[in-house]
Formats: structure tokens, sequence, C-alpha cells
């Protein structure tokens, strides 16, 4: 319960800082150079072909792309990014 | 406990407008008194200090942060996937491609990815498979281009044809050309004289004729304006 409060106040720091967005940065750049992201835009594409043109949405894509795409990422990748963001949350909680 | 809570609700009352320094000020030394506020001053937000995170609630975090990070970019890829294909972009490229063979509207990203170099060898092959049939596609669609003469429409193929009885700087200037210039001779009556050497074939000394004839009237119109 208060834990959730802790994580809002890290969220909106990381946000602030722009260190979300770095973060972001590097991992789409690492996710491009292991093809994760052209596969994912097949991947997308596959379900667009499948449900029609008409009736898809963002929404329905995402709902049906997300947990593979997250199954495929890298788990070089996936470690990398975790490390990084546990030692900024590490520093930020320490600062509390 | 009853102390304390009234304690600082009186002093928390007053300064309604500085929200956040004040209650950090109030909060900083009494901190025994402040986790029986808990309940109260939870929906405020920063009325208790935040206490260090456990380990455990570390990796949470952690990974809570790196799901954000990753439906973040994945939400960007499916925007850009689903605006393609609603603007008919991605149709336009893989119009009359059958099956997996897909193209990329976004040359730029696919060169880069392809010339990426990482370990997915397999994805460097299938970008670049994808470039190769985008171009034949470019290739056997037919262009369509518009005469800078006359603004018609017409296939590439016919274009250069086109381009040289409109411009009539072919082997025989074309009624096209000849028309062209009567319509813009009957616009300037000097021109009229003109109409002799249209039927001519092209040769450098009508060339030389005409072009004086066009240089003067040139100079003429705009010496009238």
């Amino acid at each position: 319960m208060s834990d959730d409060r802790e994580y809002a106040i890290i969220n909106q720091r990381l946000v602030e800082k722009g260190d979300k967005e770095r973060l972001r940065a590097i991992l789409r750049e690492q996710l491009i150079k292991s093809g994760w992201r052209d596969a994912l835009k097949l991947e997308c594409r596959r379900v667009v072909q499948e449900q029609g043109l008409d009736n898809i949405s963002v929404d329905e894509i995402i709902k049906q792309v997300t947990p593979h795409a997250r199954a495929t990422i890298p788990s070089d990748v996936k470690q990398d990014l975790l490390n990084r963001i546990k030692e900024i949350v590490q520093n930020e909680s320490d600062s509390f | 406990m009853v102390d304390p809570a009234s304690g600082s609700q009186q002093q928390q009352q007053p300064p309604t407008l500085s929200i956040t320094v004040v209650p950090l000020n109030v909060l900083d030394d009494p901190l025994g008194n402040v986790q029986g506020l808990d309940g109260d001053e939870d929906e405020t937000g920063g009325g208790v200090l935040p206490q260090p995170l456990s380990e455990a609630a570390i990796l949470e975090a952690s990974q809570s942060f790196y799901d954000d990070i990753v439906d973040d970019v994945i939400l960007g890829i499916v925007f850009e996937v689903h605006r393609g294909a609603k603007l008919g972009l991605t149709a336009l490229l893989e119009d009359g491609v059958t099956g997996d063979s897909q193209c990329d509207f976004d040359a730029d990203e696919t060169t880069r990815s392809s010339t990426g170099g990482g370990g997915g060898e397999t994805m460097d092959f299938d970008a670049a498979s994808e470039m190769l049939s985008s171009v034949a596609v470019n290739s056997k669609k037919p262009a369509e281009c518009v005469c800078p003469n006359c603004q018609r429409n017409m296939a590439a193929s016919r274009f250069a044809p086109h381009l040289e009885k409109c411009m009539g700087m072919g082997r025989n200037s074309s009624r096209l050309a000849s028309r062209r210039i009567a319509t813009s001779a009957s616009r300037q009556a000097d021109l009229v004289s003109d109409d002799d050497c249209d039927d001519d074939d092209w040769t450098a000394s009508g060339a030389g004729d005409r072009q004086d004839h066009r240089i003067m009237s040139i100079f003429e119109t705009l010496s009238s304006a």
C-alpha cells in the first residue's frame, strides 16, 4: 500500500529527470539491432491482415501482440535494462 | 494518538497553498507521530515521508518500470503499423505482392536495422529481402509523370516520346507542338509568321530562327507590360 506511493514518487522522478526517456531510447536501439522490432512489425501486420483492415484497432493489435512481443525480447537486452533500472531505483530509494 | 493527529491537522489546515513544502517541514522530525496519520493522509499524498524500499520492493518496482518502458516501445511500433495500414501506405507498397513478402514504407529504418549488424542474422536477411521486394514492386508499378508543358498525366514509358512531341523538339515537330505554338501565336500577333517554319523539320537554323522569334516576343511582351 505504501509501496504504491513510493513507486509513484520514483516514477515521477524518473520522468522528470528524463531517465525514463533515456532508458526507452536505449531499449529501442537495442531491440532494433536485435531484429526484434522488425519481427514485431511483421507480427502486427499479420494481425492486421487476419482481422481485416476495417475491424482492427490499436487496442486490438496491442492485445494480440503484447504477450508474444514481451516474451521474445532477447534476455541479454532485458537483463541489461533491468540492471540499469534497478540501479536508478536503488539510488532514488536511498535518497528518501 | 489523538493529540498529534489534531495537532498536525491544525498545522495542516492554514497553508493550503503550499501543499508540498509545508508537510515535509512539519513531518521531518516527529516521524513517530506521522505513522498514526497514515490512513488520513494517504489520499493527499506527500503527507508521509517516503521510506526506503526493501530489496524485494525495488525488484518489483524495477520490473514494473521495465514493463512500462517495453509497453511504450510496443505501443510505438503498433501505432506505426496501424497508421500505415489505415492510411493505405502498407497496402500501396504491398500491391501485387502476395504472401509473406512485405514491404516497409520506412526505408530509412529498414536500412538502419539491416545494417545494424546485431545478433539476429535471420532478421537482417528478412529486412534485406523486404527492401529488395519493395524495389521490385516500385519498378512494377507504372509511375505516372506529369508533363511540365501541357500538365497531362502519362505513364513514365510514354513520357519521353510525349515530351519530344509536346516540346516540339523531335525529328518532326508534331501537331501538338504546332498547335501549341499556334495558340501562343494567336495571343501574340508577332508570331503569326512563325507558322511557316512550324511545319518544317527540326534543323539547327530553324531552331535559331524560332528562338530568335521567341526571344523577340518575350522582349516585346516585357516592354509592353
